[in-house]
């Protein structure tokens, strides 16, 4: 149900994290602003809903899931403020945000089933039948339409482009013809709610807006030391490879005493804190070779270097 | 040839080899080196006084047995020095130091010689059986030594050289060793009464010397092709 046709554009793909969101609630809601907005993620999507300056609904999808209200509220703040989401304003009329907000609360009856695969006109006679009230969201790629049901007749028609609820149909009937084109069939009260509560009067969108600030720190302080923690992991692991390549060189060219002189060395090379890097190898390389001379003669001790700082070299 | 020329001969080539040894080589082989040399000053001396007239003085007889004692606690010390190095493979210290350090302990030796009165006899054979004690006794530790470092070293380049040292200390040990038995039982005069023992002692002494002389400068020269 997330997917709505696109109205009339007021702004689009704007950066929501650049936005001050309970403000700008608040700016629509004295404008006394009618349409909705749209916060499109490849996570998943949400809609606020207004007419007339009240924010009658509020939702957000993520996969099969939907949240509500201030619930879902704070989430947009929440993915917004990560930047993961752009956001889209439309407007619409009055009466049409009022048969949408219907069909929002609604649940669906079938859910993104392809069109091809269903019998269409059949459906059409089946709903026409049983007196169906309530909605067919049609949508292909980008293109949406919604087709009104009342009493089991077609009330009327929202494209794309379009702040009204209009009479033709073929606009909605040309999106269920394209290519990949699925519907949803959603159930609705015969007649929209009268008057919604506005839900601005209800929820602190500046509280929401600080939990969702406060979730979005957590969050991200969690992700950093998760990534510093991989970054550490990842050292270490390149850390324990040089480390047995020296070892490994150290034991072929000095036998034993190799390896115990290569693992002494390279903790003096890498000192307090220190990355294994090329400075480290060669700091390494001057520490091996003082101390390998009293075990080896210049000979085996330079092509011991030779090989440590080729192999080293590939390995970082 | 006499004992005593092929000696001197095989001493002589060892000493050089070893104090050249010692100049170009790393630290820990100053100590070593320059003990293997000193026996050729302490020890070949007294042996070549016959070709070198006028060196009878008791001072320099006294003097010779006191740096022989000095090589072989410079030599236990490189030993020890080496061990600890395979154990911690930590090294320090300087090599000028232990030039220097030597040389004041030898200077040191020679001042308290002349400010005592002139060696005699007794004097001179009580410090020789001091001398010969602290071969025998030190050179046992150091077989012990060596053989540590070896398992420590086992199958780096190097560690035949260890095997090496230790038939060093062995030959040291009959050599010094079999004359610390003539001087402790006084073969010498008892010679006519115990001839065998006498002979004996006497033919490992000369033995031990020379193999233990062929053993440090083959050892010395070995090491040198190894670790240069």
């Amino acid at each position: 149900m997330i997917f709505l046709p696109k109205g009339i554009s007021v702004k689009e793909n704007i950066n929501p994290a650049r936005v001050n969101l309970p403000e700008s609630l608040k700016k629509l809601q004295k404008a006394g602003f009618s349409g909705y907005l749209r916060f499109a993620s490849s996570a998943g999507n949400g809609v606020v809903l207004f007419d007339a300056g009240r924010m009658v609904s509020v939702l957000r999808q993520e996969g099969a899931g939907v949240k509500r209200g201030a619930e879902a509220l704070t989430d947009l703040f929440e993915f917004s403020m990560e930047g993961r989401m752009a956001l889209h304003i439309y407007r619409l009329s009055s009466p049409l945000v009022a048969r949408i907000n219907g069909l929002l609360q609604a649940p669906a009856r079938y859910r993104d089933q392809e069109v091809k695969l269903i019998d269409f006109r059949g459906l059409l006679t089946k709903l026409k039948s049983e007196s169906f009230s309530g909605g067919i969201l049609v949508y292909a790629d980008e293109r949406v339409a919604l087709i009104f049901y009342e009493k089991g007749e077609p009330l009327g028609f929202f494209n794309d482009g379009s702040g009204e609820i209009e009479t033709t149909a073929d606009l909605s009937m040309s999106v269920a013809r394209l290519p990949g084109a699925r519907i949803t069939l959603l159930n609705a009260p015969a007649q929209p709610e009268a008057a919604p509560s506005d839900l601005l009067e209800t929820v602190d969108p500046g509280a929401l807006w600080l939990e969702a600030r406060s979730r979005v720190a957590r969050r991200m302080k969690a992700r950093q030391s998760e990534i510093e923690r991989k970054k550490a992991l990842q050292e270490e692991e390149i850390r324990q490879k040089v480390l047995a390549f020296l070892k490994d060189v150290a034991s072929r060219h000095l036998g034993k005493m190799g390896v115990a002189l290569a693992e002494k060395e390279f903790e003096k090379a890498l000192g307090e804190g220190r990355k294994v890097s090329a400075e480290v190898v060669e700091e390494f390389c001057r520490g091996i070779a003082r101390t390998a001379k009293l075990v080896a003669g210049p000979s085996t001790v330079n092509a011991m270097l030779l090989e440590i700082r080729s192999g080293a070299a590939k390995l970082l | 040839m006499e004992w005593k020329v092929i000696q001197l001969i095989l001493w002589l080539i060892a000493g050089i080899v070893s104090f050249y040894f010692s100049l170009g080589n790393a630290r820990v082989w100053t100590s070593i080196a320059l003990g293997f040399f000193l026996i050729l000053i302490g020890e070949f001396i007294p042996q070549a006084i016959p070709f070198l007239p006028g060196i009878e003085v008791p001072y320099i007889m006294a003097m010779s047995m006191v740096v022989g004692t000095i090589a072989i606690l410079l030599l236990s010390h490189g030993f020890q020095e080496y061990y600890v190095f395979s154990r911690t493979l930590e090294l320090e210290g300087r090599r000028r130091n232990v030039y220097f350090v030597t040389a004041a302990v030898i200077a040191a030796s020679l001042v308290f010689l002349l400010i005592n009165p002139t060696p005699t006899e007794r004097t001179l054979e009580i410090i020789r059986v001091v001398e010969n004690a602290n071969w025998v006794f030190l050179s046992l530790i150091n077989i012990d030594l060596i053989r540590k470092i070896y398992l420590n070293v086992q199958d780096s380049p190097i560690s035949k050289g260890f095997l090496a040292f230790l038939a060093v200390f062995f030959f040291i040990v009959l050599w010094k060793g079999s004359e610390l038995y003539i001087q402790v039982y006084a073969l010498q005069e008892l010679a006519m009464e115990y001839p065998f023992r006498y002979h004996f002692s006497l033919l490992v002494h000369n033995v031990g010397s020379v193999l233990a002389s062929i053993t440090v400068g083959a050892t010395f020269i070995y090491l040198a092709r190894v670790l240069r």
